[in-house]
Order: structure tokens, then sequence, then C-alpha cells
């Protein structure tokens, strides 16, 4: 063990940069979150809400919401998936819905890490009348992705708790075993006190399911064995989307301390953004980037670090205001939905759940 | 008619909050209107439109919490523009029947309704009774376009007009006179502090139009009045006949107080002796021929003596004379009559109040009243105070309770006009059963206010301090509900309106300045100046 940590400790020190000075690169930022609530009714209906808000500077504000009502969920991990690929699933679509007040050389922020929205998507959903979901959100992502680059904005996925180990994995020398350490606890053990970035690494293969793999450029196999229950009358969609799987942009992704002691930021951005015409299906683990490339993003961050508790000022925002409070949820959609439905709506207490 | 927010949250009959946003949020005091509300009727239903008026307003942001530094705080106030949330409660008021009465609804409003600013004409349908022929004062405070008309019929039941000194009752009650003329009334004022005298003239000069129905009595005679019969536009003078006063009255004007019976009873003695008439002066001769007597025992004598001192006071006094207020001129309908009290002894004032009181009275419950009399008493608590005002009560207290309690009956409506509602004879008050109240922030006279008024609600209550100078609260019978008031429109001069303080002041140093310019030139030898 202190064998690893230390040969890590020493690579690292090759791939990390000091912050770049404090001024910031791009003139309008918006951020994207989303957050739901889960209620299973007494008439054996799940209710979700699902609501997603897309803020900017200088007051710009878009909200969407999204009712789904579903036969009882038993399975706690099938309710979960729904729910975050739903929510997944609205925050691309709120963008994509408001891409045209996005001006050029703008910055995107979306809470959360973007890889692993794309190395989730790739199976079906346990969900009767959903399996096919994922593919709505790959076929989304797509989409978003193209838009970006079409209209030279910069998407940016930012999360504040990642437990990869893509970066102490690419540090090992020879780089055949995955590393035992997170990301986070090296530059934990390494660079507390200090502020700084990693060098960019390239995420292409490296958490994709050999499976998946091996069935690139086969979309009619790939949807018999990733989304087999995904109905017939869907299939040509399915195997429209699961061809662009290969072809989806590798994402850059690197860690950022953007204040000494604060807590180490993780950062994705698919490359097509950062001018490197890159897929998912050509970068094989682990290749690192110039840092340069990042350089306006890390500005950017790096100046709208706020504290402890604002480590990006306008995905806190996000996050705050979108945020379903529960009396927000058994008082006003409540009464709404139970006048729009036609039925009165009561909750089956045993089962409430709360997810934001 | 736009839109306001949303009902959120629990409802009932009497209320609701709702959520706004800060470009359509209703001030606090708004109107607001929620449509066709479920309503039960017999064992169907119908659909109501119901009136609330705004109570709360707040606002809060979520993102910008006391839990964030300094620091982080910039950070996102630097990129971001945090939305507020505005948050309201609404107190509900009712609304319009088939006969076109308010009535409470028995349903509450629905969570998810939409609530909107009251228009105009419901508004107007809602708060005036009878339009045409209501006393306009004002406009409601947050609603300009909407004039308030009081109800005529209101005033049956005995009105106070109560406010702290400056909130501007005085000017209220004026124009409340100014358009209840008009309708034929007969008015009597009972003015301690001229406040009333100037109506003949409007603000900006010229006469009003009431000023040929209007005739103001004064005590000639009197120094240093704020302003001169001429300027008033003309007065009748008024005096009182010594020799009409009992003893009684004499001993009350005189301050003789009533546990001193004995001195009261010489005073009695005295009066018995003097025949036709008489003034103050031939009562001191008579009190010393019975204290020089020697067939007077020792007792009363010294009574008579102690008399003279008090009955030598009235000799200063202005007011003796022939010339009674013409009782048959007072209660002429369409008649504005000013009884100036200022620059008199409280006494006398009392003893004033108290005898024009009894006159009416008299007439009234002998069915020689022909036209219904308001009577306007300001300083009421001064004529009428409470026991437990610590104060003498004064002698005109009797007969303006009696008239409280039974002159609607014979056609007497009193406006009682008070600043202390906690020292004022709660009997009296009580029977004011409609209330205008202005600007209040004394606790003892708030709670005066609330016991004695049943239409104040809690939050109407809570407002009264936060009223600004003009600015009423109507409750009972004037208005068909509670109604907040902006008084305004009113036409004719003020009397006893507060100073400009800072003209006052202006002037004081323009006269200190042209004092020292007159001063001769000092010498500029600083050898003299030290010496100083
Ligand atoms: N509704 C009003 N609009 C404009 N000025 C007013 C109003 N009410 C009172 N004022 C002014 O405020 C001052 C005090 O009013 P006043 O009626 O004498 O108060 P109060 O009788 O309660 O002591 C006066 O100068 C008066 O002109
Ligand atoms: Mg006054």
């Amino acid at each position: 063990m202190k064998e690893e940590i230390d040969l890590l400790g020493a690579e690292l020190e090759r791939r990390w940069y000091p912050l770049p000075g404090p001024k910031a690169v791009y003139e309008k930022e918006f951020s994207v979150d989303s957050s739901s609530a889960y209620r299973s009714l007494s008439n054996g209906l799940d209710f979700l809400i699902v609501r997603a808000l897309m803020l900017g500077t200088g007051g710009y504000r878009r909200p969407m919401l999204r009712f789904e009502a579903v036969k009882g969920i038993s399975e706690y991990s099938v309710a979960s998936d729904f729910e975050r690929a739903l929510r997944e699933l609205i925050e691309v679509r709120i963008v994509l819905e408001n891409i045209g007040d996005v001006p050029e050389g703008s910055m995107v922020l979306i809470d959360g890490n973007l890889y692993g929205r794309y190395t989730h998507a790739l199976r079906e959903l346990g969900l009767e009348g959903w399996h096919h979901l994922p593919l709505e959100l790959l076929d989304a992502m797509w989409m978003l992705y193209e838009e970006c680059v079409e209209r030279g904005i910069t998407l940016v996925g930012v999360s504040k708790f990642s437990k990869t180990r893509a970066l102490t994995s690419a540090l090992l020398p020879g780089k055949a075993q995955r590393a035992r350490f997170l990301d986070v606890e090296l530059l934990y053990r390494r660079k507390t006190g200090e502020t700084g970035y990693t060098e960019p690494l390239l995420l292409g293969e490296y958490g994709v399911d050999p499976r998946v793999k091996s069935l690139y450029g086969s979309p009619g196999k790939m949807r018999a064995s990733l989304f087999g229950r995904v109905p017939e009358r869907l299939h040509g969609f399915a195997e429209e989307v699961l061809e662009r799987v290969p072809s989806f942009p590798a994402i850059a992704m690197f860690h950022v301390i953007p204040r000494e002691n604060a807590q180490p930021m993780r950062v994705d951005i698919p490359a097509s953004l950062i001018g490197l015409d890159r897929k998912i299906s050509d970068v094989t683990p682990f290749q690192f980037i110039e840092a340069r490339h990042v350089d306006g993003v890390v500005r950017q961050i790096a100046e709208a670090f706020g504290g402890r508790d604002v480590y990006n000022a306008l995905l806190y925002v996000v996050d705050k205001e979108v945020r379903l409070s529960a009396r927000a949820v058994d008082t006003v959609y409540k009464s709404v939905l139970g006048r729009e439905l036609g039925v009165p709506i009561e909750y089956d207490r045993s089962t409430r759940r709360f997810t934001y | 008619m736009s839109k306001a927010g949303y009902i959120v949250g629990e409802t009932d009959t009497g209320g609701f909050a709702f959520v706004s946003d800060l470009d359509c949020y209703p001030p606090k005091h708004e109107y607001l209107i929620i449509e066709g509300v479920k309503e039960r009727e017999g064992i169907g239903f119908k659909h109501v439109d119901v009136l609330a008026q705004v109570n709360r307003i707040s606002n809060r942001s979520d993102v910008l919490g006391d839990a964030l530094s300094m620091e982080e705080l910039e950070s996102i106030i630097n990129r971001y523009t945090a939305t507020t949330k505005v948050f309201g409660t609404a107190k509900v008021l009712g609304y319009i029947d088939r006969r076109g009465e308010v009535v409470m609804p028995r349903s509450a409003a629905i969570p998810g309704t939409e609530v909107k600013i009251a228009p105009t004409e419901m508004l107007e349908r809602f708060f005036t009774k009878n339009i045409r022929r209501g006393v306009s004062v004002g406009h409601l405070i947050t609603r300009e376009e909407v004039n308030v008309a009081l109800d005529p019929n209101g005033f049956r039941r005995h009105v106070a007009v109560i406010a702290q000194t400056g909130a501007g009752k005085s000017y209220l009650v004026g124009l409340m006179l100014e358009n209840l003329l008009p309708l034929g009334a007969t008015v009597i004022v009972l003015d301690p502090n001229s406040d009333y005298v100037m109506m003949r003239r409007k603000r900006d000069g010229g006469a009003t139009a009431i000023a040929d129905d209007m005739v103001v009595y004064r005590p000639p005679g009197l120094k240093g009045r704020r302003y001169s019969d001429q300027e008033v536009g003309g007065a009748e003078p008024y005096t009182i006949d010594f020799s009409k006063l009992n003893a009684g009255q004499v001993c009350d004007v005189a301050g003789i107080s009533g546990r001193w019976a004995v001195i009261r009873e010489a005073v009695g003695d005295a009066l018995g002796q003097l025949q036709g008439i008489y003034g103050p002066q031939q009562l001191i001769d008579a009190l010393e021929r019975i204290a020089l007597n020697p067939a007077t025992d020792t007792r009363k004598a010294k009574a008579a003596m102690s008399a003279t001192t008090y009955i030598r006071r009235l000799l200063n006094y202005k007011i003796w004379g022939s010339r009674d207020i013409p009782l048959d001129e007072l209660v002429k309908p369409k008649r504005l009559s000013v009884i100036d009290l200022a620059g008199l002894q409280r006494n006398v004032s009392e003893y004033i109040v108290q005898k024009t009181l009894d006159d009416v009275w008299s007439l009234a419950v002998t069915g020689s009243l022909e036209y219904p009399v308001f009577i306007v008493l300001e300083e009421a608590h001064n004529f009428a105070p409470g026991s437990g005002a610590g104060q003498r009560s004064g002698s005109s207290l009797g007969i303006i309770e009696r008239i409280a309690a039974e002159g609607r009956k014979f056609g007497i409506f009193l406006l009682v006009v008070t600043q202390r509602p906690n020292k004022i004879s709660s009997n009296v008050l009580s029977q004011c059963n409609s209330q205008i109240i202005m600007r209040l922030t004394n606790p003892e006279d708030m709670s005066a206010v609330r016991r004695s008024s049943e239409g104040l609600s809690e939050d109407l209550f809570n407002d009264l301090p936060g009223l600004n100078k003009g600015e009423a609260i109507v409750v009972g019978e004037l208005t068909k509900v509670p109604t907040m008031i902006k008084i305004s429109g009113r036409t004719s001069g003020e009397g006893g309106s507060d100073i400009d303080l800072e003209e006052a002041l202006r002037d004081a140093l323009k006269a200190s300045e042209l004092a020292k310019k007159m001063k001769p030139e000092e010498d500029d030898d600083k050898e003299y100046k030290t010496r100083w």
C-alpha cells in the first residue's frame, strides 16, 4: 500500500498544474440541475415528479417539469434507476429545448459526470414499458453534443463527490491493474493545502463493458443483447441510436482544487467541444492530453468557486432552486394533479420516498 | 384583471396563503379575487367570486441563505441574480350575494387556484352600500380609483372617530360634514380648538358650497384667537346669562368640588337671596353678607367666605352676558352650527357642552325636534371622561352618556372624536357602533379600541400603528365590510391644523438675523474683544 501511494504521488507531480490566472474566459454561463420526488399512491400507482432548471448569468431561468405515473415498482433499485434516467434525460432535454438562448462562446454546466451518463445508458431499464428509456437518453445526449459543437458552446459536467479511479489507474506504471486508491484519496493525501489541477485524461473505452465493445458495428445484435425487452415497434429507433454508440465523443476528465483545502472537483468535457476529434471507441485507456486544452474551463471553474458549500456558484444556485421541497410536492402538485387526473391523490404512507 | 399568484398550502374559509413573484405580487392591503369558488347553496352548488385582502407579503431566497459566508454569497451574487420567492397571505372578506349583501363563504379556496387583483367595479360594489347617496370620504388605500362613500344610515348608531393627534380626525370630520350638510343634515359642532371655524372658506380662498348654511358662534371679546371673526367670515357672539345658572352649575363652573358640600350649600343659600338679572359680583356680595352676618353659624360663615374665593375667579371670565345661543337656530335643517369653545376655561366649556346638549335633549324628548341632529363632540374624552381617567367627572358626562344610550331613538346622533379612547367613558364609546379608526400607536389606547370595537379583526388591529396620516379603517355600519380608506377631497379650510414648524423656525431665524444686523458694528480692536 505504502509503495503504491508513493508511486502514485510521484506520478501525480508530473501531471499536476498550477491554476491559470483568475481571468474568466466564458462570458456567459449556464447551469442545469434536476430533482425528483417519488410517491407511492394508495391506488397502487407510483408517481414521479421530475423537475429540471436551467439558469444563466443575468437572471436567465427556464424550468421544465415532467410527471410519470407507473404501476407500483417493488424493487428499490428499479425505482432509482428509473428516477435517475428520467432526471438525466430531463437535464439534457432542457438544454436542448433552450439552446437557442445560449450564445456562442458560452459554458453550460451540468451537475454530475458526463462519462457516467454514457456508460450507464448502455443497458435496458428493468421496468415494464420503459426498457428503452436509456436509449432516449443516449439519443438526446448525442443531439446535445452535436448542437454544442455546431454552436460553439462548451458543455461541462462538474461533480463534487466522484468515486472514480481513472486517474490513479492511469498513473499506475504498467497500467495493467486497477488502482486501489480513488482519485480523490490520492489528491487528499498529496495535494491538501495546494491548488491546481490534474492533466486531463481522455476517457473512451475505459468504463465500457467489454461485451458492449464486442458488439460495436452490429446494432442489431447490440439491441438484442443489451435491450432485449424493447418492444418491436422501437427496434428501428433502438438500432439507430446504438449504431452511433462507438462514435460518441471521448470525455476529457480532470480534477481541480480551486482553493487551498477545498474538496477536489471532477470535471468532464466532451473532447469534441475542446477541438479534439476523438471518439469513445478510439481511445484506449489511458491517454492524457495537453493541459492547455482545458485552460479556459479551469479558469472559469476556479473563478466560480465560492467556498466550502458553494463549490460552484451557479451550480449551487441551480441545485438549491431545483429542489422540490417536500411541502411543494405535498400541497401544490398533489392538488393540481388530483384535479388534473380527476382522482384525489392519497399517498400510501408506508412507501413514501424522497429523492433529491 | 391581472394575475397575482396561486393559492397554496392549507386554506380555510377565513383566509389562505399564496405564492407570487416579484413581477406580479400584490402589495399589502391589496384586494384579490378568487373567481368561481364553489359554494354550497341548499342541496346544490353555486359559483361565487370571493374577495380577499392581502395582509402579509414576504420575500424569501432559498439560495441566499444565512448559512452562507460572505465570500460564498459574493461568488453567487456576482454572477447570478438569485430569484426571490414571494409569499403572501390574504384574509377572505366575503362575496356579494343576490341581495347585494356581503356574505362570508362557507367553503375554503382550493390550493392551486389562481388569485387575481380585484377589479375596480367589484370593489366599488363591495365597499359602498349606497353609491349615489353616500357620504364620499376618499378612496381605498391600495386602489386610488375606487371611491368609497359612507352610508348615511350608518350614522344612526353613533360614530366614533379615534386616532392619535395629527392623524387626520378633524380633516375627516370636516369632510364628512361638507358632504352630510347637502343631504339636509342639522349639525352642531362643539369645537374646543377652533378646528371647524374656517369651513366657510375654501382652502384656496373663495366661499365653500356650505358657507351660507353655516353659523359660527363664539364668545365676544376673547383675545389672541387664531382666526379673527373676519377671517372666519363673520361670527355670532354668544354669552352665558349667569343668573340662569343653578347652584350646581355655578359650583361646577367655579370648580368647587362636589365633595365640598358645605361650600356648595353656601353658594345655594346666597343664590337664594338674588333675584332678577345678576352676575358673579352680586353673588360674591351675597356670600359676604352671609359670612359677615353674626347670625350665621361659624361653619357656614367660613364656607361662604371660601366660596367667594372661587366665585371671584369667574369675574375674569369674559363669557357673561345675556346672549344665549338661540336653540331654534341650532336645530334648523341643513344647518351647520360651530360653537367655538377655544380660549374658554375648561369648566366653562363643559358647562356650554352640557347646556347645549341638555337643550337639544329637552327638545327631542318632548317631540319638538323635527329633523335629525348630528352632534360633533371633539376632544370627547374631556367632556365624557371615563371613571378610570383619574379626573373629576365633568358636568357634561351625564348628558353625553344619556344621548349615547338613548339619543338615536329621538334622532340625536353623536360623532365622537377623541385621541384618548382609553380615557373616554366606555358607556359612550361602546354605544358608537360605527367606528373610524386612524393611526394609533399608544398601547393603552389601542387596547381600549379593541375592547370597544367588535368589527376590528386581529389583523386590522395590528395595522393601526402602520397607518399613515389620512388613512382610516372604517368598521361598523358605515360600510358593508371593514374598509381601509385614504381620506381625501376636503375643500373647506381647516382651523386647528398643525402649524408649519419649519416655516415658523425660518421666520424666527430671519428675525434673529435681522436683530443681529441692527446691532451696532463691533469694534475690531483685539484688546477690546479679549476683555470680554
Ligand atoms: N386625508 C388627509 N389628506 C391630506 N392632509 C391631511 C389629511 N388628514 C389630515 N391631514 C393634515 O394633517 C394635519 C393634521 O390633521 P388633523 O385633522 O388636524 O388631525 P387630528 O385632528 O387627528 O389631530 C393637518 O395639517 C391636515 O391638513
Ligand atoms: Mg383634531
